[in-house]
């Protein structure tokens, strides 16, 4: 059965490329957020066996969210896909509980390869 | 997997519409930011655009409109408290006309490997952003021989450079060629800025008739100062905020001491039996961080090379002038990062070098005329990483020093033995001696009470090295080798009789097991403890036991005797050398032997035991603990052990 993925992204063409990039790489995407409110709302409904989480976003941002995912679920697998520049934050995420992360702009296998790796460790 | 698989139909136009939006917003903001440039939030909310929309262009492999955007980001970023300037409006207007026609390029086109080019040669940047984003080569082309009409085929090459390129150059001149009294030439020299990289204009140029072949060469500028450009410091309000350096020493001393603790905490992880997963995690955390930090303080503490070198050119031009001489300076590597304490240390040593270079060194204009020389001397001034350790290279064109001489003078004024034998002296062994001038009759500027001997000190307190190379006629470089930072260093760590030493792995050119035996037999090992100038052996282990041995303050002195005396002949040393093999057997039976070096001299120690290779926070040790020239510091290693640091330079 091929793995579930909630995506959170601000940005829509990201969304649709990390959709795009996953589904051809197998796996199913069954929700997608555009604010860590939503995220976190999603992911309490669709309890996804993948997140792959944006960290700037508008209402809750990414670590929030994050905090708060975790708290529901603490073997919860998220994966950061965040911009350059952005590395305090990204720090933060993995010691908040994040399995790995991907730099934007990111080719589509280094989004693969570290989905995959989060997911296996 | 394929970038194409991804970007079809619709993800072009999600991509497109997110773009527009984003086009619509800069639009805007530019329009607002042009009656309030000192707005920061609309300066804010103008840099997170400017980060999407490079995210996108690099998202869909547009480079050149990626680095445009970056460059961009970066000058809106640099914005100071007076607002953002003229310029970077003029060239934001400049750019948003572009992002507008790429959006017609995205609606035609229905793919995103759309030419940017016939966009960007009507992109007007400014001076400051087309530096920052443009590349410089100097082509030159071939033409094949008894081509006609050759300068009209060079015309036509300039034409065609022009279309990807500003030419900065050309020689002959588009003019010249356009005369009819151009003369005979068999090639063409152009220097051109550009967006484009060598394959693109490689693959123009060679396609065109009459072309032999063409030579491309990235322009990379030399720093030159001798012109002294201002540099205005940004304010970066919101991104930096002072620190009293007081405070930034407290807290590196404060991790040092965290250092410390966590070497007993290894000490103690090592002896108990099972650690749960969480532990053991917990501890490989703790290592992690403290390196985190250490590595970020050691950062916090550099400053660029250039607040030692910012001074110079000044310095040089107004000695020249002084004495009727000229000099350029060429400096590099200004921004490596250094230890502050090593800025501060370092910037008199630095000046006095450059000023030495110029009294001493750089023969007056008429003499270089003579000589062959360029009129004007030069002086390199370069800095560059070298093993964790900075190297700072002064270099002249002048006249050299002449080690006959100097050996003479240093004799005449008292500071080597007359009779000594020259031949075993460098340079090295006589410019640092103290006292030692290179003072000639003919400058009047020379001494100023800061010599070499002086520079030496210096460096080494630091923990750094010196050393000089000279040419006679061609010129003299003096090279100092000083560490990036002062306080926390990787050690070699050895026990001899129960006490725990470190010297700095760095100095540590190789360690060999070895016994009494080799030391004798091994022809190979004496061979290379003789190479060196100044070889030194010295069992650590003797015979007879003092009380004093079983405290820290054993004389050293006693057991490692000075490698270079200037009042022992070589062959004094020889026998030295094998007097120590009367050390029995048993004692010297296989122990390491560390050889270190510190030009010009190299030593080689045999200690008791090795123990390990680790970074030590070194501490200075209080005055009244113990006072031994040869230790400059101390530190904590596992649990309990006290280390002392060992200053090779002071044996």
């Amino acid at each position: 059965m091929s793995k579930k993925v909630l995506i959170v992204d601000d940005s829509a063409y990201l969304r649709l490329m990390i959709k795009k990039v996953l589904t051809q790489a197998g796996f199913e995407v069954v929700g997608e957020a555009s604010d860590g409110e939503q995220a976190v709302q999603l992911y309490k409904e669709l309890r996804p066996d993948l997140v792959t989480m944006d960290v700037v976003m508008p209402k809750k941002n990414g670590l929030e969210a994050l905090q708060e995912i975790f708290n529901m679920d603490p073997n919860a697998c998220v994966v950061i896909v965040t911009a350059l520049g952005h590395e305090p934050l990204i720090k933060r995420a993995i010691r908040l509980g994040a399995k790995n992360f991907v730099i934007k702009p990111f080719k589509p296998n280094e989004l693969v390869k570290s989905v995959e790796s989060a997911l296996a460790s | 997997m394929s970038d194409l698989q991804i970007f079809d139909e619709e993800f072009i136009e999600v991509f497109r519409d997110e773009y527009v939006q984003h086009v619509r917003q800069l639009d805007e903001l530019i329009l607002k930011i042009s009656r309030k440039p000192d707005d920061k939030k609309l300066i804010d909310e103008l840099r997170r655009i400017l980060h999407s929309v490079k995210g996108m262009f690099g998202t869909i492999g547009q480079v050149k409109l990626q680095e445009i955007t970056h460059a961009l980001e970066d000058m809106v970023l640099a914005t100071p408290a007076t607002g953002l300037s003229k310029s970077t409006l003029e060239n934001l207007n400049q750019y948003l006309g572009v992002l507008r026609d790429v959006v017609q390029l995205m609606l035609t086109s229905k793919s995103f490997d759309f030419d940017v080019d016939p966009l960007l040669s009507s992109f007007k940047a400014t001076e400051e952003l087309w530096v920052k984003i443009s590349r410089k080569f100097k082509i030159t082309v071939k033409f094949e021989t008894n081509t006609p009409m050759l300068s009209a085929r060079a015309l036509v090459i300039l034409r065609n450079l022009k279309t990807i390129a500003q030419i900065i150059s050309s020689n002959p001149t588009e003019d010249e060629l356009d005369s009819e009294e151009l003369g005979y030439f068999d090639e063409l020299i152009v220097e051109i800025s550009t967006f484009e990289d060598e394959e693109r204009i490689e693959q123009l140029l060679s396609s065109l008739p009459a072309v032999k072949k063409v030579f491309i060469q990235p322009i990379v500028l030399e720093t030159d100062v001798s012109v002294p450009i201002e540099r205005v410091s940004i304010p970066m309000e919101m991104q930096t905020i002072a620190v009293k350096l007081k405070d930034l020493l407290t807290l590196s001393n404060m991790l040092g001491e965290v250092i410390s603790v966590g070497h007993v905490i290894d000490d103690i992880v090592s002896r108990v039996q099972k650690l749960s997963e969480a532990e053991q995690e917990a501890i490989a955390n703790f290592r992690k961080y403290i390196l985190d930090m250490e590595t970020l303080l050691t950062k916090l503490r550099l400053v660029p090379f250039r607040t030692i070198t910012r001074v110079l050119p000044r310095v040089a031009n107004d000695l020249a002038r002084e004495l009727g001489k000229e000099v350029r300076i060429y400096i590099s590597g200004e921004d490596i990062g250094v230890d502050r304490a090593v800025v501060e240390t370092l910037l008199e040593p630095m000046t006095q070098l450059v000023r030495n270079a110029i009294i001493h060194g750089i023969e007056n204009p008429d003499e270089r005329k003579h000589l062959g020389k360029s009129m004007s001397g030069a002086i390199l001034i370069r800095a560059s990483y070298v093993e964790g350790s900075v190297e700072i290279e002064v270099t002249d064109d002048g006249r050299g020093i002449d080690l006959e001489e100097a050996i003479s003078r240093a004799k005449s004024q008292g500071l080597i033995p007359a009779d000594v034998d020259s031949q075993a002296l460098t340079l090295n062994d006589i410019l640092f001696l103290p006292g030692f001038t290179t003072k000639t009759e003919t400058t009047k500027t020379a001494g100023r009470g800061y010599g070499l001997n002086a520079i030496q000190e210096a460096v080494k307190r630091i923990g750094g090295s010196i050393v000089v190379e000279s040419v006679v006629g061609q010129g003299t470089t003096f090279r100092l080798l000083v560490p990036i930072t002062t306080s926390i260093v990787r050690t070699v760590i050895f026990k001899v009789k129960d006490l725990l030493f470190a010297i700095p792995t760095s100095e540590v050119e190789s360690i060999k097991l070895i016994s009494s035996h080799d030391l004798e037999h091994d022809s190979e090992l004496i061979t290379e403890l003789r190479k060196t100038k100044h070889p030194f052996i010295s069992a650590l282990y003797k015979e007879e036991d003092n009380v004093e041995d079983h405290y820290p303050v054993i004389d050293f002195s006693n057991i490692l005797r000075p490698s270079f005396s200037l009042d022992n002949s070589s062959d004094q040393k020889e026998a030295k050398l094998e007097s120590n093999g009367s050390v029995t057997e048993e004692d010297l039976d296989r122990k390491p032997l560390i050889l270190w070096r510190r030009p010009p001299y190299q030593f080689g120690l045999i200690v008791d035991e090795l123990i390990d290779a680790q970074e030590l926070y070194i501490k200075p040790l209080d005055k009244h603990v113990l006072q031994l020239p040869f230790i400059n510091g101390a530190a904590t290693y596992g649990a309990s052990h006290a280390v002392f640091m060992i200053d090779p330079s002071k044996i």
